[in-house]
Formats: structure tokens, sequence, C-alpha cells
């Protein structure tokens, strides 16, 4: 006879930790969604300094400023068809 | 019972007091609604708008374009484009005239666009800007002003390759060239998902990620173009055109064995990162324009003659005296060469000797053999606009037809038609439509004897070899190829203008490469295919052979070389 207030404490307190859990997840998944979403701004922004890093190494390995570079401080130059030697093995 | 009384009288009371204090928490509570609902509504609602559920794009990027070495050659960024909501800016002009003042626009405008299109969501304002005008646009903090991510398109290589990759419009779809040949494979398709927004605008949750709307980027495409081949092709050509004060030029580079597109310039070309207002150079000329090529030709009549049986690699052909009449139309050539051997009509591509050569074989064999290489078809190479050139059908030649289209009139062909062409000689007689994709290559079937291919090929190495100082030859490499200058037609007639061209390839031993060049209306005093496109030819040729490390076949016994003389026998 007595066992029914005690079942209702049980189920109150089963209850207020369920409740407490729920928040407590709740609050667990926003903080993780804000990491996500904070990491994913990040992926877009290193995609795009990668793109950027990208276009800025093709512009310096351009073959013009290569080509002018090797001419103009390097002084090299393509040798003439008389300079070419073939060696046949 | 007084007891029970003031008992009784003592609960009721306490009852009493109950009541009036719910009644009063009530009252409190009525208050307090009516002051969220009536007077604060315009507040909440707000708020709540603010706070709701969010349908956000993903934006994707299109996919890069890369030469066949991974080198790129078109790249998308990630750039900030601002946008308003009109209805959250039409009570904040002062703070609208700092954005426009930001924003490089016009006040006035920007407020004329707020109030006459206030019920719109969104609109742009200022498309792909910097990131540093972006963080100016944020300093502001304005609600109402938003941003979107899109992609912007960069060329590297600029002008260099620009009508072959062409471009993109501002909806980031391909428009020309490549980019709109392959635009469903760059494409990316943008995704979409339903977040719940915090006061700041932050996602702070999502909903669900749907599994259609999820992004999908753009694939990445890897051209068979050869960046460094593709730089000395066009500036060679850039050269040679403004030596001649071209009208126009255009450089096709093949691997013979995989029929692979490794470098294809033209001139004019534009720079795809400006902007595009004279759309001149958008052609990729190699691929969609049709010229008469002349005697570039000749080979393929010398395929028809000796096909038949009737003609054998030495048989003559006498082209005294230099003039000779078809059906009241007179063929010239450069001067009386009488007797001539097959190869010697090729090397010194007489008119007459083809002429002869053809009007002794049916004009079906003809067709059929420039239908078999290609002429009056398109290549199979996929390209946006490409031109299929025209080859009138045999039955309506007349004889005078018959004739000019052993010397390369009344057809018409493309750059690149030639060069797949002229492969065929190279490839041991197997026919390869060319590709613009690495790794992506197309059937290859066989269209003449082997036997046939080699004949040919060792009648143009003599082309070369036997006009002394031809302008295509290259020390240590053997060349085989043929010239072509052909007077272009005009308003019904032909002009003073001339298309210079040469088609061929190297080494002959082994070929690798196939280049067609052609030279449109050149203005100075040269224009025969031998002195304006041999030595671009020439120039493309050997850089190919440097760049792709071909061993040399042709070498000197002694190591002193004299220079040969310079002559210009070598004509059209």
């Amino acid at each position: 006879m007595n066992a029914q207030p005690i079942i209702t404490m049980v189920l109150a307190i089963l209850l207020a930790t369920v409740l407490v859990a729920f928040v407590f997840s709740q609050n667990e998944t926003r903080k993780v969604f804000a990491a996500l979403q904070q990491a994913e701004q990040e992926k877009t922004q290193i995609n795009g300094e990668w793109a950027r890093l990208q276009i800025e190494l093709s512009t310096l390995v351009s073959n013009s400023r290569i080509e002018h570079l090797a001419k103009s401080e390097l002084g090299m130059k393509l040798p003439e068809d008389e300079q070419i030697m073939v060696i046949k093995r | 019972m007084t007891q029970s009384g003031t008992q009784i009288s003592r609960t009721q009371l306490r009852m009493l007091a109950v009541m009036a204090l719910l009644l009063c928490g009530f009252a409190v509570v009525v208050v307090r609604a009516f002051a969220i609902q009536v007077k604060g509504k315009d507040f909440y609602q707000t708020q709540g708008e603010i706070r709701h559920v969010k349908e956000v794009d993903m934006p994707v990027s299109r996919g890069a374009i890369y030469d066949r070495n991974g080198e790129p050659l078109a790249l998308s960024t990630a750039m900030q484009s601002v946008g308003i909501v009109p209805g959250k800016l039409i009570d904040q002009f002062s703070k609208v005239e700092q954005l426009a003042e930001v924003l490089q626009l016009s006040a006035e405008e920007l407020k004329q666009i707020i109030t006459s299109r206030s019920d719109r969501q969104f609109l742009f304002i200022k498309r792909r800007i910097t990131p540093m005008m972006a963080e100016a646009v944020k300093a502001l903090n304005m609600p109402g002003v938003e941003f979107r991510t899109e992609y912007k398109r960069f060329y590297p290589t600029g002008e260099i390759i620009s009508n072959v990759v062409g471009f993109t419009n501002i909806e980031d779809q391909g428009q020309e060239g490549l980019e709109r040949t392959y635009d469903n494979w760059l494409t990316g398709i943008s995704g979409k998902k339903t977040v719940v927004k915090d006061l700041l605008g932050h996602a702070v949750a999502d909903i669900d990620v749907d599994e259609i709307k999820a992004p999908k980027p753009g694939k990445d495409l890897y051209l068979s173009i050869d960046r460094r081949l593709q730089y000395a092709a066009y500036l060679a050509l850039k050269k040679e055109v403004y030596k001649h004060r071209a009208k126009s030029g255009s450089v096709v580079v093949l691997d013979v064995s995989t029929g692979e597109v490794l470098a294809m310039a033209n001139m004019p070309s534009f720079n795809p990162n400006g902007s595009k207002e004279d759309n001149l150079g958008w052609r990729n000329r190699a691929v969609t324009d049709i010229y008469e090529p002349g005697s570039v030709m000749k080979p393929f009549a010398i395929v028809a003659a000796l096909e038949s049986g009737q003609f054998t690699r030495t048989s003559t052909i006498d082209t005294s005296p230099g003039v000779y009449e078809v059906d009241g139309f007179v063929i010239h050539d450069f001067r009386d060469y009488g007797e001539l051997s097959l190869v010697d009509i090729l090397v010194k591509s007489s008119n007459i000797g083809v002429a002869k050569l053809v009007l002794d074989l049916g004009r079906e064999h003809l067709w059929d053999v420039y239908h078999r290489f290609g002429f009056g078809q398109s290549t199979g190479s996929g390209f946006i606009g490409e031109s299929a050139g025209y080859l009138p059908p045999h039955n309506r030649w007349r004889t005078v037809d018959h004739a000019a289209l052993s010397r390369g009139y009344n057809l018409s062909v493309t750059t690149l038609q030639l060069a797949s062409a002229y492969a065929v000689f190279a490839n041991n007689g197997r026919y390869r439509a060319p590709t613009f994709i690495k790794n992506s290559l197309n059937e290859e079937r066989a269209i003449i004897d082997p036997a046939m291919a080699a004949s040919i090929t060792e009648m143009l190495t003599h082309v070369v070899t036997d006009n002394e100082g031809h302008r295509a030859g290259l020390s240590n490499y053997s060349v085989a190829g043929k010239t072509g200058t052909a007077r272009i037609a005009e308003d019904g007639g032909y002009s003073d203008n001339y298309m210079a061209s040469f088609v061929g390839f190297s080494p002959v031993s082994r070929p690798r490469l196939v280049v067609a060049v052609n030279i449109n209306s050149p203005q100075g005093e040269a224009y025969y295919g031998g002195q304006v496109a041999a030595p671009l030819f020439a120039e493309v040729m050997k850089t190919g052979l440097r760049l792709l490390n071909v061993p040399a076949d042709e070498v000197p016994l002694t190591a002193d070389k004299n220079t040969p003389m310079k002559t210009e026998d070598s004509h059209g």
C-alpha cells in the first residue's frame, strides 16, 4: 500500500533527470553545431585562400615572367642551332 | 459552537486570502499579456522574425580547368556579394548613404531602388567585391544588408588560350569555348539547408540537411593542352601575325598517336579577366572558321591517284607549258616545270600536275578520299561551335570543280581538320578524332593502307628537303609537310588576299607532333605559305619537340654544319 508514493517519487526524480538531460544535450548540440559552423566557415576561408594562392603561384610561374627573368636577370638564352650537338648512343 | 464557528470563519478567511493572491497573480498575467500582445506587438514580431527558421543556400564552386600537367587555366575564388532587404532599409537613409559611399555606388540611385522595390526580399547591389570592401561593409553593421558567397572565375593564362578555354558570364555559366562545351561537368549544384537562426543571424541548429539538397561541387577538368607549348605557340603566332600585318591566324598542335590537342592558339585573342567589350577575339578560329585551304590538299589528291592503281610514285605527268585549260578555265603553274613525277608534283606544288592526275580518276573516288580524311564533317572533337567545313557532293561537280578540288579550292576546311587529316599519314593510315580532354581518346580507324601512308610521308619529306632552304626545315629533325597559298574568296570572286598555311609533322622516323598553321591575309610583300606559314611551323615544331624531349632522328655526321642558303623557291 505504501509503494505508490515511492513510485511517484521515483518517477518524479526520473522525470526531472530526463528533463535536465534533455536541456543538457540540447545545449551540447548547439555548442557542437556552433563549432561545426565555425569549422565550415574556416574551411571556406581556407579554400578561398588556397584558390588565391594558386592564382598567385600561377602568376609567379607564368611563362612570360620566367622567360623575362631568365633572360634579363640570369642572362640565359636559347641555344642557336649551331650550338646544339646531338649525341647518339 | 463558537469555537467551531471561529474555526470555519478562519478557514474561510484563509481561502479568501489565497483567492485574492491568485486573482492578483491573474491580474499580473493579464496585464502582462496585454502589454505583450497589444502594446509590444511590433517589437516581438520582429524579434520572432529574426529568430525564425530559415533556408540558407550552400554555394558551391565551379570546377577548375587545368592543363595536362595540372597547371591551372581557370580557377574559381570565393568572393562576397552584397545584397539588401529593401524593406529593412526604407527608414535608414542616413546609413544607406554610408553604404553607398563604401560600395562606390550612387546614393540617390540606391535610395530610389530601396523605395521602388521595397517589397522585394533580397536584391544584389554589388557583386563580387574585394575582401577589403567586404570588411568595410561589415563594419557598418547594418541590419538589412546581407552577404552571399559567390565565385569569381579567374584565368591565370590570360589571352594565351582564352578563345579555347572560353569564359563564364556573371551567373557563373559557361558562355564560350570549353567553359560552355563542358558546362554541365564544371557546374556544381548548390545545396540548401534549413537552420534555426539566433538574434545575430548565426545559425544555431540545423533542422535537417535534405539529401537531395546536398551541395555537389563542380568537377575539375583536365585538358590535353600543354601550357608551355601553348604559350610558345601563341607567342610565335602573335609575332608572325604582327610581322606580316595579317588579319588573323591559327596554330594547332596535335599528338600524332593520341589525337590530343596539345596547343591551339588563335589571333586575335582577348583578355578573359578584363571587360569583354570587343568580341573580335572570342572565336576559336582553328575550329570555327573555314577557308579554302589551297595546296595543302594536294597530298590527298595524290592518295586518290595512287589508290586508283593508274599511277605509281614514279609515274610522270607532262605539265608543259605551265598553262593548262580545263573547260575554258586556265590553270597556271608558277613556271613551266616540264615532266614531273608524282613526288615532284608535290615538291613543286604543280597545279597542272594534280589537275591532270585527278581528271583521269572518277569524281566519286576523289570525293571518297577527301571524305575519308574527314573533310566536310565535324572532327568529333566536341568543341561547341565547331564547323564541319564544306565538301560539295561529287554528283554536282563540273570538270572545272573537279580540277579545282585537286588543288584545294571549292571546298572549305578548318585548321583542326587539316591537322587531323595529316595526322593520318603520321599515324600509319589511321584516323583518330582530336580531343581536348586528357586521357579521353577517341576511337581509331584505319582509312588508308599503312604502306600508302608511308609513301605519302616519304613524298612530304621531299617537299621540305628538295626545296633548298625550305623554311619548315629543322636541324636534327626530319620534317614532312606541305605549304598552301590560297586566294581568299570575297564577294563572289577571288580577292588579292591570301591564306598562307603549312601543315606537317616530325620527326618522320617516328612522328610525335602534327602542327597546322595558317595566316589569314598577310599584308606585306610576303604571302606564300612557304614564306609566312613555314617559319611559324618550324618555330612551333622546334619548341614542341624540345619541350616533349623527342629524340632527334636526323643527326648530321659531321660536327660543322653550314647553315643552308635561304632561298624563296618554295611556294604554294
